[in-house]
Parts: C-alpha cells; sequence; structure tokens
C-alpha cells in the first residue's frame, strides 16, 4: 500500500539469522511527534533493541533512518541517519552521511532498515525496493571501502548505492566507520563495528518508489529561495576554504587541542592550515547529491613513494591527525585522512587513540616492546600510517589501540586514564573546553558522548551570545535549545552547513513540513519534536545503566597549569562545570540526578509512542 | 589627573581564510581612533585593499559582511558597540561559521 505525503508510513525489518523480512507499520501521529532521521532511528532503537544488549552481539540492531526531506531536492537535504547501542560507549550510537545512499533508501518504499541477527558468513546485502537478497561477499574481505563499492556495483549495478565497511569494520574495531557514495562516512561511534559483527561487509541499495508531496509548488519556491540563500554569505566558509580553515582561527585563540590536550595552541601550525595548503596542495570541491554548498575540500598529495593520493581533509580530521598528534607535514595528514577514510575508521577516534597512546609512550607506561618497535612520540610522522593500519588490522600495539581510549586505558592501568580523553568512551572532537564553556557543557552531557554535532553549543561561545549572556546558568537553557534544534535538523535531515540561510528556522522548517506532509505543524511543536527526541536518547541511555557520573569531561580539562597559554585567567573550572550542569537539568526538567521524571516522559508523549 | 590619551592608536588586523587569500596579507597596521567601532577598522581596511569590498567588507564600507566577525586579541567579540583599543592592540577578523 502506497503511504502518504512525505513518509511510505512503514520500516523494514531484516533478520539476518533467519533470513526473515517483516513490514513495520509506522503510523503519521508518531512520525509526527519525531519526524524522521535521529528520531526515527532513536525510536526503533528504543523498541528493537533489547536491555543491556552487548553492542557486538547479534540482537543489537543496526538501523538506517530516512527522512521527510529527502527526496525534495531541497538543497543539502539527501541525508540519513544511523543509529545502534554503540561498541565504544554502551549507549545510544547515532551518526549521520549523505548523498546518493539517502536518496535510493527513500525509494526503497521504506522509512527505515532494521537490521538484526547475524550472518554466518561475509553477506553482501542488497535491498531493491521490498526485495532483500544475501549473497555471499568471501571476495570483498579486507577490500578497502572504495574497492568494495566499486566490486559491488560491477556486482549488482550501477543504479545501487552501496554503503560497506573497511578492514577495520571487519576486525570489530570499536570506532569504525560505515562509508558511502564514494568516500563519505557516517563516522562516528563505532557504527561500522556493529555492521562488521553482523558479518555484513557491504549493503547495496536501490529503490523505484516515488515519495508523494503535498503541496510541490510550494516546495519548487522554496527550494528556488533556499538555492540562493545557499550561495550567499551564510555558507561563505564552507564553499571556499571548508572547514579546515577552522585550523588558524582556533589556534589563534587557544582552543585547538594538541598534544593530546596537552596544550590549547600549536606552535607548528602553519604548514597544515587552510590559507597554507590552499596554496601548497591542490585541491577541489566535492558536493554530495542535492547540495548547492559543496563543503568537500578534496586535498591532492603527493606521497614519499611517489604515488598521487586525494583525499578530504575536514577540520576534526586536521585537528586529530595533526595538532592532537603533534603532525604538521600536509603530506602525513592527508595521507592518514585517506587510511582512515579507506579502512573504514572514524578519524577523531582514531586520532585521539593514538594521542593517549603517545602520551602513555612518552610516559613510559607503554614502552618500545609494546609497540611492535614504533617509537610512539609525538610529531613522529613516520609511524603514523603504519599505526593506523595496525588499528584498523588488529594488528601488534594496534590490537590494544583498536579499543578506543577509554578501554585502552582501562586495559593498561597505570593511571592512563588521566589522559585517556573522552566522554562517555567516545573521544573528543577539535573544540578545546576549557574556553569554550557551553561547547564544554554540550560535551559533558551529550548522549553520545564527546560530540560536537549533536549540541553545536560551540555556536554561542563563538557568538554575541556568550558575551551578552555570560552567565553559568544560562549556558543550561543555550545548551538545552541547541541540542533541540540538532536533533530537529538531525530528524528532518538538513545539514548543518545550511543552517544559517534560515532567518526563522523553526518557522520555515514547520512550514516546510506541512508542505511535504499536508499536515499542520507549528514551529512549537517542531521544537518540541526536538525536545522529545533529546529525552528519547536520554531514556535509551537511563535504560543502558547510564548515571550522573557519566555526563562530565576528562580531568585534565581542570588543569591548566602546564598550557602555553598565557591567558589562563577564565578557564573552566570542575566547578562551573557542575553549576553548568545542574542548570541543564533544570532547563530539561530533569530531576537533580539527571533522571527524567514520569510527568516529563508523559507531557511529550513519549509513554505513549513507546507503547506502539 | 591622568595625563591626556592619544586620540589614535596604532592596531593590527589580523586576517584569517579566505580574507588573507584574497588581501593576500596576513597582518595589517592601521593607525584608528581609541575609542571605535568596526567602521574605523572597516573604511581605512576597504580603502587598502579594495578586493575586500564584497566578500568580506560590505559595500557601504563601514561594516563587516555578515558571514565574518572581529575580535579584540583573541578574547573578546566585538559587537556593534563602540570599543577601546590600545597600542599593539590586535583585532581578528575571520569567518563566523563555526562547526566542521
Amino acid at each position: 500500500m502506497m503511504g502518504g505525503f512525505g513518509y511510505h508510513n512503514k520500516a523494514l525489518h531484516i533478520n539476518l539469522s533467519n533470513e526473515q523480512t517483516q513490514e513495520v507499520h509506522i503510523d503519521n501521529e508518531v512520525l509526527d511527534l519525531i519526524i524522521g532521521g535521529t528520531g526515527l532511528a532513536t525510536y526503533l532503537l528504543y523498541k528493537y533493541c533489547p536491555t543491556n544488549a552487548e553492542p557486538l552481539e547479534p540482537s543489537n540492531p543496526l538501523i538506517f533512518a530516512s527522512s521527510p526531506l529527502v527526496g525534495t531536492r531541497l538543497t543539502t537535504s539527501s541525508k540519513f541517519a544511523i543509529a545502534t547501542k554503540s561498541p565504544l560507549t554502551g549507549f545510544i550510537g547515532d551518526s549521520l552521511s549523505s548523498s546518493y545512499m539517502a536518496l535510493e533508501l527513500k525509494k526503497t518504499g521504506y522509512d527505515a532498515i532494521i537490521i538484526s541477527g547475524k550472518r554466518k558468513v561475509p553477506t553482501l546485502l542488497t535491498i531493491e525496493n521490498s526485495l532483500v537478497r544475501f549473497m555471499d561477499a568471501k571476495q570483498l574481505l579486507t577490500k578497502t571501502t572504495s574497492q568494495t563499492e566499486q566490486q559491488v556495483k560491477n556486482l549488482v549495478g550501477k543504479k545501487f548505492s552501496v554503503c560497506s565497511i573497511g578492514p577495520a569494520g571487519e576486525n570489530l574495531v570499536r570506532f569504525a566507520s560505515i562509508a558511502n557514495d564514494g568516500g563519505r562516512q557516517a563516522g562516528r561511534t563505532g557504527v561500522g563495528a556493529v555492521m562488521g559483527s553482523k558479518n555484513i561487509k557491504a549493503i547495496a541499495i536501490h529503490g523505484t518508489n516515488k515519495t508523494n508531496i503535498y503541496d510541490e509548488s510550494s516546495i519548487n519556491r522554496i527550494r528556488e529561495n533556499l538555492h540562493t540563500k545557499s550561495l550567499g554569505p551564510a555558507t561563505e566558509k564552507y564553499r571556499t576554504l571548508g572547514t579546515i580553515s577552522n585550523m588558524s582561527v582556533f589556534n589563534r585563540l587557544n582552543v585547538l587541542p594538541s598534544y593530546n590536550f596537552q596544550q590549547t595552541k600549536f606552535e607548528n601550525i602553519e604548514p597544515i592550515t587552510a590559507e597554507k595548503t590552499a596554496l601548497t596542495h591542490k585541491f577541489g570541491s566535492a558536493h554530495c547529491a542535492n547540495c548547492t554548498i559543496g563543503c568537500e575540500k578534496i586535498f591532492t598529495s603527493s606521497s614519499k613513494s611517489g604515488s598521487t593520493i586525494k583525499s578530504r581533509l575536514e577540520y576534526e580530521t586536521a585537528y586529530a591527525l595533526g595538532p592532537l598528534i603533534g603532525i604538521s607535514d600536509p603530506d602525513t595528514l592527508i595521507e592518514s585522512s585517506h587510511l582512515c577514510d579507506q579502512l573504514g575508521l572514524d578519524t577523531i577516534s582514531t586520532g585521539a587513540t593514538i594521542a593517549w597512546a603517545m602520551e602513555s609512550y612518552e610516559k613510559g607506561v607503554l614502552k618500545q616492546t609494546d609497540t611492535d618497535g614504533l617509537e610512539l612520540y609525538f610529531g613522529n610522522e613516520k609511524i603514523v600510517p603504519k599505526l593506523i593500519t595496525m588499528i584498523a588490522e588488529q594488528k601488534g600495539i594496534g590490537r590494544l589501540l583498536s579499543q578506543g581510549s577509554k578501554k585502552s586505558s582501562e586495559q593498561i592501568g597505570e593511571s592512563s586514564d588521566a589522559w585517556a580523553m573522552h566522554v562517555k568512551g567516545l573521544e573528543m572532537p577539535g573544540y578545546d573546553p576549557r574556553k569554550l564553556k557551553t561547547m564544554a557543557l554540550g560535551l559533558a552531557v551529550s548522549t553520545r558522548g564527546a560530540c560536537h554535532n549533536r549540541s553545536s553549543a560551540y555556536e554561542s561561545d563563538f557568538s554575541f551570545i556568550s558575551n551578552t549572556q555570560n552567565d553559568q546558568l544560562d549556558k543550561g537553557i543555550i545548551t538545552k535549545k541547541s541540542e533541540d534544534y540538532s536533533a530537529v535538523m538531525d530528524s528532518l535531515i538538513w545539514c548543518k552547513f545550511v543552517r544559517k540561510a534560515f532567518d526563522d528556522f523553526y518557522e520555515e522548517s514547520s512550514y516546510i513540513y506541512s508542505s511535504i506532509t499536508g499536515r499542520e505543524c507549528l514551529p512549537k511543536q517542531l521544537e518540541e519534536s526536538g525536545e522529545r527526541i533529546n529525552n528519547l536518547k536520554k531514556l535509551f541511555n537511563i535504560r543502558e545503566g547510564w548515571d550522573i557520573s557519566d555526563d562530565t569531561l576528562p580531568s585534565r580539562i581542570f588543569d591548566s597549569s602546564n598550557l602555553n597559554d598565557s591567558n589562563q585567567d577564565d578557564n573552566l573550572t570542575r566547578g562551573e562545570l557542575n553549576t553548568m550542569i545542574s542548570s541543564y537539568y533544570i532547563a530539561r526538567g530533569w530531576t537533580e540526578k539527571g533522571t527524567i521524571p514520569k510527568s516529563k516522559i508523559q507531557s511529550l508523549s513519549l509513554d505513549y509512542i513507546l507503547k506502539k | 589627573m591622568h595625563s591626556k590619551q592619544k586620540q589614535l592608536v596604532e592596531i593590527i588586523v589580523e586576517l584569517f581564510g579566505q580574507a588573507q587569500l584574497i588581501a593576500n596579507q596576513k597582518e595589517i597596521k592601521l593607525e584608528i581612533p581609541r575609542i571605535a567601532t568596526i567602521d574605523a577598522i572597516a573604511k581605512p581596511l576597504a580603502k587598502k585593499y579594495s578586493e575586500l569590498v564584497g566578500p568580506v567588507i560590505k559595500h557601504n564600507c563601514i561594516e563587516l559582511q555578515s558571514s565574518y566577525i572581529a575580535n579584540l586579541n583573541g578574547i573578546t567579540l566585538l559587537s556593534e558597540n563602540s570599543f577601546e583599543l590600545h597600542d599593539g592592540d590586535h583585532i581578528l577578523i575571520f569567518s563566523s561559521q563555526a562547526g566542521g
């Protein structure tokens, strides 16, 4: 049966163990409350993941969710969400990716695909509309993500979009990513390890179902308007030098974590700034499907062996594989980024885990006998590509590091958890929270661990808000609002880089939602959906064992004694963070212990939708 | 009683990202009023580096484009209000679009 407008009103549940598939109805009432994308994926995760499931066991579902905006050709809307229980954190793992895979997923005629169980042999899963096939994938084992994508397309046809894992996912590296469409990555929280644990090497998806739009003419008008705005000042940075232009600015502002957060400024930054690499290395831009911005900057490097390497360089990758591990050579950086993408590794967690290992080595906790002879000191560019490969292949020291910094430090002991820079097990992104205090709160309370994207709380630290509302109590409200705003963006799904193209995000997005679905949606309802989705994520975490001690930052953040930054007067203290966390719980209407009262669950209709 | 303060101060403007590449300058020395607003920085910059007008400075030559912000000494974000400067102060001009 054809769905309504904007949705197909159904998900496909694939049980890998018995090859059974089942269609699951999702009614509009639920979809209006949780929207799609991350919201829908979280809802399905809560329902399909058994309590206390082991992340790498068959019962943990891997969920791909589409959204109402996909198929409208609105700029930046070709995105999809993945959710699972994270093998890195033991809490919700959610990640987004983009481009043609999003379009094909929606065209299957399902709003989401739920994959549970496990294959006995390496498998290529193909989904063509409602037809699901399980194909032998032994020949794809050990192939890189781009090799896998190419070979799968050769096998099943170019009309399919392919997402795959690299050797890292096959080997259950806990921060393995899932790649699609020529190197885009669902990078964070180890979704690739969960795919690997199910013995799925690749998923090829193609569909022919159209999604109906209620008011096509309104959407056409909005598309043209957004297209124009997306080429204006609102996206200038992303279109020109890309996110890597943060490098020089963050360094100047003393918020660029370097040497495993031992410093907030990197003295050898110059060669790896956007301004410099734009002159020394050829680069071009690339776009996701239906995107007018083209934020991806693909740099070309000639390796020492003489071959040419092309790789995307995003700020987070450049930070984690650059200053965080003391690397200032742009060619090493490009090669490392390329390796992570090809082997299927999250670049942030890879860099941060290597940074932990380097500090452990310099402190004598890891010795050369532990590191297969590798000299793991900061800035040793010779060993980084080799170490990345060893992690992906779980060889030598790579076996330890493949667990991420938290579990590695727990295994090694000797107080090395003091320099394992993560929150809830997820390694920290490149926003030093000592000065970026709203970001500090966002990182501490984020449901998926140290994440810059689920709150975008840095926004207020870089804007005038932080000057005019500098009170710690306000930061709880700011962070709550920015998390809810991000949840709506991640559920409709808009790319965050188009956010400044809106004059009034909720007003415009609710109008768009109504135009797609034909159902009234007020700005307030959309905002409340954001709140609902964040509460649902938190409910999942509480169910899986979260307690208040998980909402914190690594202790190093409260120690500024060795920083080379002369301006340390206003650096974050533990007391400030605790005050901000309390203010956040108050803003959320939670208890002082950070749990969700029944009344809140009811007022957000969460009890109702979880019964459906 | 304080001695009479200088009415003009010498500051350094630091350009980042596309602004730096367009002007082909990382740092620019300017002499501007001690009590200033953004237009006191935008005007001489526009005069000295006309290629910044449009991409970085608005065509009225007194405001930065909305995609850019100014920061004093890497600490204080400058708003539309007036601010006090001292010799040797640094004004950083960079994209307001955070994220990545």
